[in-house]
């Protein structure tokens, strides 16, 4: 086999590269790429930052070398206060290349027969002693570069770096020693570009083209303090209406049109909390709190097929909102109690056996199988428990259902303002919470998974008594770490980061379980998360209806009273607020039936939605939205393109804003390519058309359909 | 014995062995006589579990007082015994009655292209109440909604499968379709697991409006941006995802050819017969009969079809709720049939019902009933040998020996993989084929229940 032969030159590439560098007081942009090859024939990896490598490796194509895409950051000689040379040895035997900045190291494979000492390949900070325990023991601004070994038993002996902690550890499935942290790289403007980016998708509803400087500027953390504490998007509140249509409750076209004229439309369809759900999405900027409350949304499930009014919905979706960033014991109140979901599950007017009726276990079931637990024992890495047998085992019993809708029995409809509290409220009233009618309650005492409700506590004491011993089982917190790890993140996250983020759910450092802030930013903030590109090639999400069509509005730099945008989603499987069932509009265990991979979304993706989600991206982008004449108060949606047009003549410099936005900095030299060609097609005389060929197309790729 | 995962695997891998086979054009001996006739399986998911307790009811003395004895006018989803649209099964000596609002598809019992299918639900084996109780080999999560519903979609409820009996059916029957682009299973519901084989997916087509892209412009830009678009379909396909989502979108493209033109056809001999208003299942089967009216432009002899409607998940309310959507059913499933007939295929075409699960015998708080397992079901077509009702229709005593709880909850005396090959023997399974599309069904006996 050809062996390529290296130099000591790769010092004058590093050397070289130096002298294009500015130095500066601030941490200096990184000067160096380390670029990552791969051999096919060899099955080895190779990392360089010596251009005259690259130069090399790319003409040897033809015996097996190819660019993975992988890149890191390092520093130049001099460039970075803190940083050491980084020594390069050769291993002719078994043909591999061995880095350290150890001096250690150097002084021992120097004097190693079977090492050859090729120069200094990059400068690289050490990890710090103070944090060497932890999974990323570098200082701010670097990055922990992991080093895996297969020791030559199933592949030709060779090390694998990584920037991303995921992949990392999932090559220990792959029969390498995971032998930890070689070094800490610098990243680069680009790379902190590219994770602002991603974060503002996983966190929020997409970039604005002026988001990105936002993020970098205050950091991550930075960026979740000001989230938290962020005023939060307000629905529009909606007085009661009763449930069977007045007469003279119509869609009145008779100018002048004013914000009672379409009585029908406004009071008997979701029409105005899904337009208004895309108004905040797209234009405002409690991001973290919207999306959150959308993420509730889709776990505590209700859904306008039966919570059809929407002074209820409503009053439903601002109460997630407004508990957005609360405990999760406190949200499973809230959602209990409320009487939009105490319609949607029947636990409103849920009476105590008699008759020859039993108590109603919709709610019962539900609680337990969809909000908290799940059906079957789990670790806390979100695995399952097994038996002797290896067999399943069952969170609860039908015996617990049956308990626990006795348990949830006599509450009522919220008694409509202006009316006298009856002994049952049958009067549909879906806002605010259930009241108690104790008459109504079975107070006899009930087994309850590992618990007892005594039947000497009031009505509201065993509805707490019940919620308590669910929000204490050992599921719920790895239960929700990863539904939420999966909406935000990835469908199939690796066991150790939903463990990680289940111990902040259990405690969140001061002893509080269930502390949803802490949960939060222990997602967003996992090494698995955060910093450099994610290289796993089962890591991401597809981007569901909903974001996928806010991601292109706000790139866009749109401004929306939400009219168009409610009905982009729903011929993709995703009307907000109409999911089909309490199972939302996607389960989170679909496995993909090719791979078996967990992929959520994709349980709504098929020749219909694949088709919808390109048409609505070619929708938006090259139609035109007017107001809406209906709507009282209609702006219709605009779009600012400014940041593309001003540099549409530049079909690369276009290409690069798109990058920064839609593809998180992971847009490919071919790629680029494609969508380069389709611009150049359009004069340059026409920016408009240039910008809006570009964004049509990184919208509709599966590289940006794709997030991570 | 235990008859499960390692069987399945068996078959499964049987029927991928097939599948490339026939992808590098060597077909097994079976499958060599590609058939000469047209059939259509049509499967109607009712979703959320649908009552059929209150749908097929005994209407003679005896039958309605069992009915009543829990059921009655207090129970609040009573339904009188003057209401029901009587029915007498020649296979039977009693009379039941149908649900009201299946006025439209009542007179196709009495002649003849109507059939009941009683009690039947997911199982592992036939399974005695002793069984049951001892948990000796029940089917797992039962009464849970996603469970139930994939375990009718797979026939498999001893572990989660990757794949459904028509996505299966569809991987053996392939052949009979030659070379036809267009798949053999077909979903006008969106994503199912279904119509999802080992070595077949389901098409899925929109129940109105278009099937294709929106950017069909013929200027020099609108070309090259076409021809992005199709060469990024291309990219990024080392990621799993990104590999997925281009394919499902490049399978689009190339099939909205052939299939837009056909759904966005006139075709009045089809739409006359549909009042979709309000009727997303009638919307879903004017569909289906417009592409089975197109089924020789697509050169395929053999389709499978799924529709479905949801909200009989009744906990409340059950009474108002099963009018309106048992309506939506009757209206819908009677027009189809006359699309059948109107198209000639009347006996080629045979149309049949699942749902998650029964529901309690018993009245939940509320008005309405809770999850619960076997059920009945319908089998509509000119090959149905109707006016009958097949298996065991249960005994109503609430903790009798039907019920395997006290709310009645009837034990399945007959196994969706028994109506599964049914209808797959119809469609032209051999019996080798019927093991690796049903895996399960080797634990039952009878492998034909006859009602087709």
């Amino acid at each position: 086999m050809r062996r390529l032969t290296m130099t000591r030159c790769i010092q004058a590439g590093v050397i070289a590269a130096l002298a294009t560098s500015s130095s500066s007081l601030h941490a200096a942009e990184p000067a160096a790429t380390i670029v990552e090859y791969f051999n096919s024939t060899s099955n080895k990896y190779f990392i360089s930052a010596n251009p005259a490598d690259w130069a090399l490796l790319d003409q040897y194509a033809s015996i097996g070398w190819k660019r993975t895409g992988v890149t890191f950051s390092a520093y130049t000689q001099g460039q970075d206060g803190a940083a050491k040379p980084v020594y390069r040895f050769f291993a002719p035997a078994v043909g591999s290349h061995f880095f350290t900045l150890s001096e250690a190291d150097r002084v021992l494979l120097s004097n190693t027969a079977g090492f050859n000492y090729e120069g200094v390949a990059w400068y690289a900070q050490d990890q710090l002693q103070t944090l060497v325990a932890t999974i990323n023991p570098c200082a701010t601004g670097t990055t922990a570069l992991y080093r895996a070994f297969n020791n030559g038993s199933s592949a030709p002996a060779n090390h694998r770096y990584f920037e991303d902690y995921g992949f990392y550890q999932s090559y220990a499935d792959k029969g390498y020693a995971l032998e930890g942290v070689a070094m800490c790289l610098p990243l680069s403007t680009s790379e902190k570009r590219s994770d602002a980016s991603r974060l503002l998708y996983q966190a929020g509803f997409g970039a604005r083209p002026g988001d990105i400087d936002i993020v970098v500027n205050r950091g991550v953390n930075g960026w979740l303090d000001d989230q938290f504490a962020a005023t939060g998007s307000q629905y529009t509140p909606r007085d009661w209406w009763p449930l069977n249509r007045p007469d003279t409750c119509v869609n009145n076209t008779t100018p002048p049109l004013t914000d009672s004229s379409y009585c029908q439309r406004d009071n008997y369809s979701l029409f105005q909390p899904q337009r208004e759900f895309f108004k905040h999405a797209i234009n405002n900027g409690d991001q973290l709190r919207q999306r959150v409350a959308w993420t509730w949304s889709q776990l505590f499930v209700t859904s306008g097929t039966d919570v059809g009014m929407p002074y209820g919905m409503i009053d439903y979706q601002q109460m997630l909102r407004d508990e957005a960033f609360s405990n999760f014991r406190n949200l499973l109140q809230k959602v209990t109690l409320h009487a939009a979901m105490g319609r949607y599950l029947d636990m409103v007017n849920n009476l105590k056996p008699a008759n020859g009726v039993a108590p109603n276990e919709n709610y019962a079931r539900e609680v337990l199988q969809l909000f908290s637990v799940g059906l079957y024992q789990l670790n806390n890495d979100g695995t399952y428990k097994r038996g002797a047998k290896g067999e399943l085992l069952d969170t609860y019993s039908q015996d617990d259902v049956e308990n626990l809708a006795h348990v949830f029995t006599g509450w009522t409809y919220p008694t409509v303002p202006g009316n006298t509290p009856a002994t049952l409220n049958r009067v549909a009233n879906t806002k605010g919470a259930m009241e108690e009618r104790g008459a109504q309650h079975d107070y006899s005492t009930q087994a309850f998974m590992n618990g007892t409700i005594a039947g000497s506590q009031t009505q509201g004491q065993r509805l707490n008594a019940a919620l308590d011993i669910i929000f204490n089982h050992p599921n719920v917190p790895p239960f929700v770490s990863k539904f939420l790890i999966q909406q935000w993140v990835t469908g199939q996250p690796s066991t150790a980061y939903v463990d990680r983020v289940a111990r902040v759910f259990q405690n969140n450092g001061s002893g509080v379980r269930g502390d949803m802030k802490a949960v939060i930013r222990a997602v967003l903030t996992d090494p698995e998360a955060r910093g450099p590109a994610k290289w796993n090639p089962t890591f991401g999400h597809q981007a569901e209806p909903v974001l996928a069509i806010t991601r292109l509005a706000r790139a866009m730099n749109a401004q929306t009273d939400g009219v168009f945008f409610r009905t982009t989603t729903g011929n993709s499987g995703q009307t907000v607020f109409v999911s089909p069932s309490v199972f939302n509009y996607y389960p989170p265990d679909y496995a993909l039936s090719t791979s078996g991979v967990l992929a959520p979304e994709f349980a709504i993706y098929n020749t219909t939605s694949a088709l919808n989600r390109v048409n609505v991206a070619y929708g938006t982008v090259f139609g035109t939205i007017n107001p809406d004449a209906t709507v009282f108060g209609a702006t219709g949606t605009q779009f600012d393109l400014s940041a593309y047009t001003a540099v549409a003549a530049d079909s690369n410099a276009l290409l690069d804003r798109i990058n920064d936005v839609l593809f998180a900095g992971r847009l490919t030299s071919t790629t680029r390519t494609k969508i380069k060609t389709a611009v150049d097609a359009v004069a340059t005389t026409d920016p408009v058309a240039r910008a809006r060929t570009a964004l049509y197309l990184a919208s509709a790729a599966p590289e940006t359909q794709v997030l991570r | 014995m235990k008859h499960s995962r390692r069987d399945f695997l068996h078959a499964l891998s049987a029927g991928a062995a097939v599948a490339s086979l026939t992808r590098l054009g060597v077909s097994p001996a079976w499958a060599q006589v590609a058939p000469t006739d047209y059939k259509a399986l049509v499967c109607v998911f009712l979703f959320g579990g649908y009552d059929a307790n209150n749908v097929i009811i005994g209407a003679d003395t005896a039958g309605y007082a069992a009915y009543n004895a829990t059921r009655g006018p207090a129970s609040g989803i009573n339904i009188a015994q003057s209401e029901l649209l009587q029915f007498q099964p020649k296979n039977s000596s009693r009379v039941f009655g149908l649900h009201p609002s299946l006025s439209k598809i009542h007179p196709l019992f009495a002649s003849g292209q109507l059939a009941m299918l009683a009690n039947v639900g997911t199982l592992n084996a036939p399974t005695t109440k002793a069984q049951y109780l001892a948990a000796v080999d029940n089917p797992y999560q039962l009464f849970s909604h996603s469970d139930q519903q994939a375990q009718w979609q797979s026939t498999i409820s001893d572990a989660p499968s990757r794949t459904g009996w028509g996505g299966r059916l569809a991987d053996v029957m392939k052949s009979a379709n030659g070379t036809a682009a267009m798949p053999v299973t077909t979903s006008i519901a969106g994503t199912v697991l279904y119509g999802q084989g080992t070595a077949t997916s389901a098409l899925t087509v929109p129940s109105s409006g278009t099937f294709g892209l929106s950017d069909t412009g013929t200027t020099t830009a609108a070309r090259a941006r076409q021809a992005a678009l199709s060469a990024l379909l291309g990219e990024g396909r080392d990621h799993t995802l990104v590999a997925e989502t281009a394919d499902g979108l490049a399978n689009a493209i190339n099939l909205s050819g052939v299939v837009n033109p056909v759904i966005t056809a006139a075709n009045t001999t089809v739409t006359s017969l549909f009042n979709t208003a309000g009727n997303s299942l009638a919307a879903q089967l004017q569909q289906v009969a417009k592409l089975i009216s197109a089924r020789d432009t697509f050169g395929v002899k053999r389709q499978i079809f799924f529709v479905s409607l949801g909200g009989f998940d009744t906990h409340t309310n059950q009474l108002a709720t099963q009018v309106n959507l048992l309506g939506q059913v009757d209206s819908a499933l009677r027009s189809f049939y006359d699309a059948t007939v109107a198209l000639g295929v009347a006996d080629k075409v045979t149309t049949f019902t699942q749902s998650d699960f029964g529901r309690t015998f018993k009245p939940a708080a509320g008005g309405g009933s809770d999850h619960a397992w076997g059920n009945h079901h319908l089998i509509l077509g000119g090959a149905v040998k109707g006016g009958a009702m097949y298996g065991t229709f249960p005994d109503l005593t609430l903790g009798g020996g039907d019920d395997v709880s006290n709310e009645g909850r009837w034990l399945p005396t007959t196994s969706v993989d028994q109506y599964a090959a049914t209808l797959a023997s119809w469609f032209g399974a051999t019996p080798s084929q019927l093991a690796t599309v049903l895996p399960n069904l080797a634990a039952f006996g009878v492998k034909n229940l006859g009602f087709v």
